[in-house]
């Protein structure tokens, strides 16, 4: 077994690291975070729009090239969410909170360099978890049945109250509101449309960017701008900017938490739908959970941004191999790339590793050195991004308005995308008005259809037999979480800790 | 007097003909001028978005021009093919019409913008994909006849994944359902991964799935193959029988791709492209990468198109109804 | 009876105002049962959760709080970002990218405090140039640059 894991290993550098190869990889992770840095451009927008670029080389090139694209734009989406607000992916919503706060403290460098540092950290560990367990671990998405995941996602909603810093009652309502965002377009179960006024264009129901633009990117400018001087925003963004690189107070701080966040995204990275969602805000909770001083959080604490970025990407790397040996795509951009193979012709499944292993350990060898590039390619990049944050305010924000509507557009090609970004945007900046957190509603518009469709789905394949779900071992375990997770919040003591902090952060 | 005035009228009538003819002869003539649109009604990455993507460039090739692929997507695939229905007829905005934007949408959904025989004017298919009815192995059948008698033993106990409600993936089984007599009900995924998910971890027994996103399961013995929608067997799968010869006759479902303008192109044009579309199709590499995506090189006339739709827009329409499908 | 949290009491009647629209819209959904839900099933119960918690948000704002108040809205940037985005919205499929690229910059840019003509062309002209070489060049999205396509 150990000498197969070598031998593949050996055979997955021996065809990563060929030159032609080398420099494909090189070319993805370049051109991805160019792209991919773009605000309003996130991974799933900008992969589609480099697909293209494939088309002509041969699989296994196309695969490194494809996914040195995938690690690009999503590092440049976490750079985008940490320099200007604006997440490329429902993932980077949580580095936002953070890592957009240390950069309004001027600390935007580090932020990028951890989240640098953290995800090649997590690619390697993700790398050999894959390696040594990859087919094993794709097995467990299939015990996943409509029961396991309802259950899952009442969990991942629980947990996400705890990513408020502010009152847990309106961060609830904040949730459900998501929820009843997630339900606009058609439901899977009946056909139906809802919540679409009769417009096609709402039939698919709204997309991730026109949301997350809308409340973060637009509400974020309308914000800025309405300090009545330019110098007044202008100063939030160019604080001096103390260092560019962490300290190493900050590295040890960020050290518990990378290693941390790597468990959880692994632990979650497998299960299609969601998986790396969930594990960049569980690791986010349980760094919330563990630290000393909980009320740092949301206000530029470095764990906050160490321990979701290496959660997402120790999940991306997992979420690759269901996607190639199971053919099951994780989300828009895993769905991307399995068309991308097929357009190679390799139909992704179980025999893409007996028939094809150069391509398959390839890849897995690409992914480390795809992780390693990025890093390489970024730590010096950081004093770069830095410098854009220098441009005046007056030009920084029409610039990303333009490529916020650009990347927008793009989705669809649809002007009503656009229309439903202001809508978003406005109520985002009527949300900031009244301190009511929009992380928690992204992420239970991201989250809430799954459950909606599995809860349906369950009990449609039970019969109408709710117990299904404490009687499937897996669906239970979760269930019991969420009870303690809920048990954990309402114990007196741990409220009177909570509202500690909210008079902390009211006092600020 | 009266015939030469009725010469004059002639001659002017033909020369106002001829120069109103002009720009459209001359504009068939250098075809295209400028780059063109083929609208594709559903994501970028997806099976009609690959075999569009491999056409077009060769379309581009042989028209010397670009064939940009433009994807529209969303809505099952109406949102692009409505805006393919109201583009200028000239030509240079094409779209890839499917069983899903042709057939079934306006079958099913409450309101369609479009009408698929009248808004369209048909240029070829290039391509047609199985569909292919797997069991989880655990399922105690190993062929069609006994998959029908298990239904039989208990009915409404057997589920069926699809790749959504209205989709091809539940038409095809609705189609057995009423042709056998069972009841395996409909348990709807969101997309053909998921589907295909379920029905590998047996939280469903069978799924009519698309070959492309089943065939892989079927030949690694994970997923058992029963039987194939199309009226011949497939070439991949030469063991596995039609659902015709396992005691059901005429029964047929798979999906078309085929090449639509809208309406009011000029002929000359319609020609050209139907000329070079049957060409890229016929030829031997194209009809290979078709293969390796599960789908086979198929063509046929602009007559012929519109039968095809004609017929199964009436065959599929008795199934949405007979199944309560609607979609609005 | 004085408001002691504004900013409490405006969220709170905001949640009451959604749950209610939320339950109105689905009257036109099948509810179904608890065991075969229908389309009209989940947002109903999500709506009436939201408009209670919404309320019980409202109501404590009227006791508890250390006097919030709502700072003024920016009308003003609110509307020419609005107004940017939507043209741009419509204009690309009917006056082209270029010429809705240069709208949705100069609206936008009038949306701040300063607005010097001639730094806001230059900026518009240097943010088109690199748009359409990144986008149009670049990576080949099919936009219409004029509207003469």
């Amino acid at each position: 077994m150990d000498a197969d894991i070598i031998s593949n290993l050996a055979l997955g550098f021996s065809t990563a690291v060929s030159p032609i190869n080398l420099f494909y990889c090189f070319i993805g992770v370049l051109v991805g975070t160019l792209i991919g840095v773009l605000p309003g451009i996130g991974p799933v927008a900008a992969v589609a729009m480099l697909l293209p670029l494939t088309f002509n080389l041969d699989a296994v090139g196309a695969i490194i090239m494809l996914s040195g694209i995938y690690y690009g734009t999503q590092y440049g989406g976490s750079t985008t969410a940490i320099l200007v607000n604006l997440p490329g992916e429902s993932a980077s919503v949580v580095t936002c909170m953070d890592g957009y706060a240390m950069a309004r403290q001027g600390r935007a460098g580090p932020a990028l360099a951890i989240a640098a540092i953290g995800s090649f950290f997590a690619g390697t560990v993700g790398t050999i978890l894959v390696a040594l367990l990859g087919p094993p671990l794709a097995e467990i998405a299939l015990k996943f049945g409509a029961p396991e995941y309802f259950s899952l996602m009442v969990m991942a909603l629980i947990a996400a109250a705890v990513l408020a810093h502010g009152s847990m009652l309106k961060t609830i309502c904040m949730i459900v509101l998501g929820l009843l965002v997630g339900i606009v377009g058609t439901d899977v179960n009946s056909g139906m449309s809802r919540f679409t006024f009769g417009a096609s264009g709402l039939a698919d129901g709204l997309s991730f960017v026109v949301v997350a633009m809308g409340l973060f990117g637009f509400a974020e400018i309308l914000c800025n701008l309405q300090d009545k001087a330019d110098t007044a925003s202008r100063d939030i963004l160019n604080q001096k900017i103390t260092g560019l690189m962490p300290t190493a107070a900050d590295m040890k701080a960020a050290f518990g938490a990378i290693v941390r966040g790597t468990a959880v995204g692994a632990f979650f990275g497998t299960l299609p739908g969601g998986g790396p969602t969930i594990s960049a805000f569980s690791a986010y909770a349980v760094e919330k959970k563990l630290a000393k001083d909980p009320s740092r959080f949301g206000k530029g604490a470095i764990e906050g941004v160490a321990a979701p970025e290496s959660a997402n990407n120790a999940a991306v790397q997992c979420a690759f191999i269901t996607t190639l040996t199971l053919g099951i795509p994780h989300g828009a951009t895993m769905a991307l790339l399995l068309g991308a193979l097929t357009i190679q012709g390799i139909a992704p499944g179980p025999q893409v590793m007996t028939q094809r292993p150069d391509l398959f350990w390839g890849l897995i060898a690409s992914m480390w050195i795809g992780n390693a590039m990025l890093v390489i390619l970024n730590l010096p990049l950081v004093g770069l991004w830095i410098k854009l944050l220098k441009v005046p305010y007056r030009f920084l924000f029409p610039a990303i308005m333009v490529f916020m509507a650009i990347g927008v557009y793009s989705v669809n090609n649809l002007d009503l995308d656009i229309y439903m970004t202001i809508l978003f945007g406005v109520l985002g900046y009527i949300f900031i008005k009244l301190k009511c957190e929009p992380a928690p509603l992204i992420l239970a518009f991201v989250l809430g259809p799954l459950m909606e469709e599995n809860l349906r789905r369950a009990l449609l394949i039970s019969r109408g037999d709710p117990t299904v779900f404490i009687t499937r071992p897996i669906s239970a375990a979760f269930l019991v979480a969420t009870a303690l997770l809920l048990a954990f919040m309402i114990v007196p003591s741990f409220r009177k800790k909570r509202e500690e902090a909210v008079a902390d952060s009211e006092a600020l | 007097m009266q015939t030469k005035y009725k010469m004059k009228t002639l001659v002017a009538g033909l020369v106002a003909a001829a120069v109103l003819a002009a720009p459209m002869t001359t504009m068939a003539q250098n075809y295209p001028t400028k780059p063109i649109r083929l609208i594709v009604a559903f994501p970028a990455g997806g099976s009609t978005d690959i075999i569009a993507r491999l056409v077009a460039q060769r379309l581009g090739e042989k028209l010397g021009q670009q064939v940009i692929v433009d994807n529209r997507g969303g809505a099952g695939g109406t949102i692009g093919t409505e805006i393919a229905a109201r583009a200028a007829p000239d030509g240079h905005t094409l779209t890839m019409g499917t069983t899903s934007t042709h057939v079934i949408a306006p079958a099913a959904y409450a309101k369609v913008n479009y009408d698929p025989v009248k808004d369209f004017d048909p240029i070829t298919l290039v391509a047609s994909t199985p569909y292919l009815l797997v069991l989880h192995p655990g399922v105690k059948a190993n062929n069609l006849k006994e998959f029908i008698a298990l239904a039989k033993s208990q009915p409404g106990k057997l589920n069926y994944a699809s790749a959504g409600t209205g989709s091809t993936t539940q038409l095809a089984m609705e189609m057995l359902n009423r042709a056998a007599g069972i009841d395996v009900v409909h348990v709807p995924y969101n997309g053909n991964g998921p589907a295909g998910a379920a029905t590998l971890g047996g939280q469903v027994q069978a799924l009519f799935g698309s070959m492309p996103a089943v065939l892989p399961h079927a030949q690694a013995g994970r997923l058992r193959a029963i039987a194939v929608g199309t009226a011949q067997r497939s070439p991949a799968l030469p063991n596995v029988p039609t659902v015709a010869e396992s005691g059901f006759p005429g029964f047929e479902v798979s999906l078309w791709l085929g090449f639509f303008a809208p309406k009011g192109t000029p002929k000359p044009i319609l020609t050209r492209l139907q000329k070079e579309l049957t060409d890229i199709a016929s030829n031997p590499e194209m009809k290979a990468q078709f293969e390796k995506n599960g789908a086979s090189a198929v063509t046929n006339t602009p007559a012929e198109m519109n039968t095809l739709m004609k017929t199964e827009l009436e065959k599929y329409g008795k199934v949405v109804k007979a199944a309560g499908i609607s979609l609005k | 009876m004085k408001i002691k949290n504004q900013e409490d009491f405006w969220a709170g009647l905001m949640f009451v105002g959604f749950g209610a629209l939320a339950i109105w819209l689905s009257t036109d959904y099948p509810m179904g049962t608890a065991s075969r839900m229908g389309p009209g099933y989940f947002p109903t119960y999500l709506g009436a959760i939201m408009l209670i918690l919404g309320a019980i948000v409202a109501m404590t704002s009227l006791k508890l709080g250390n006097g919030e108040k709502i700072t003024p809205f920016a009308w003003k940037p609110m509307i020419m970002l609005s107004l940017g985005f939507m043209i741009f919205g419509w204009g690309v499929d009917h006056i082209g990218f270029i010429p809705a690229l240069f709208a949705l910059c100069v609206i936008t840019a009038a949306a701040g405090q300063t607005f010097k003509i001639v730094e806001v062309l230059v900026m518009s002209v240097v943010l088109i140039a690199g748009a359409v070489g990144i986008f149009i060049y670049g990576i080949d999205l099919p936009f219409p640059l004029f509207w003469w396509r």
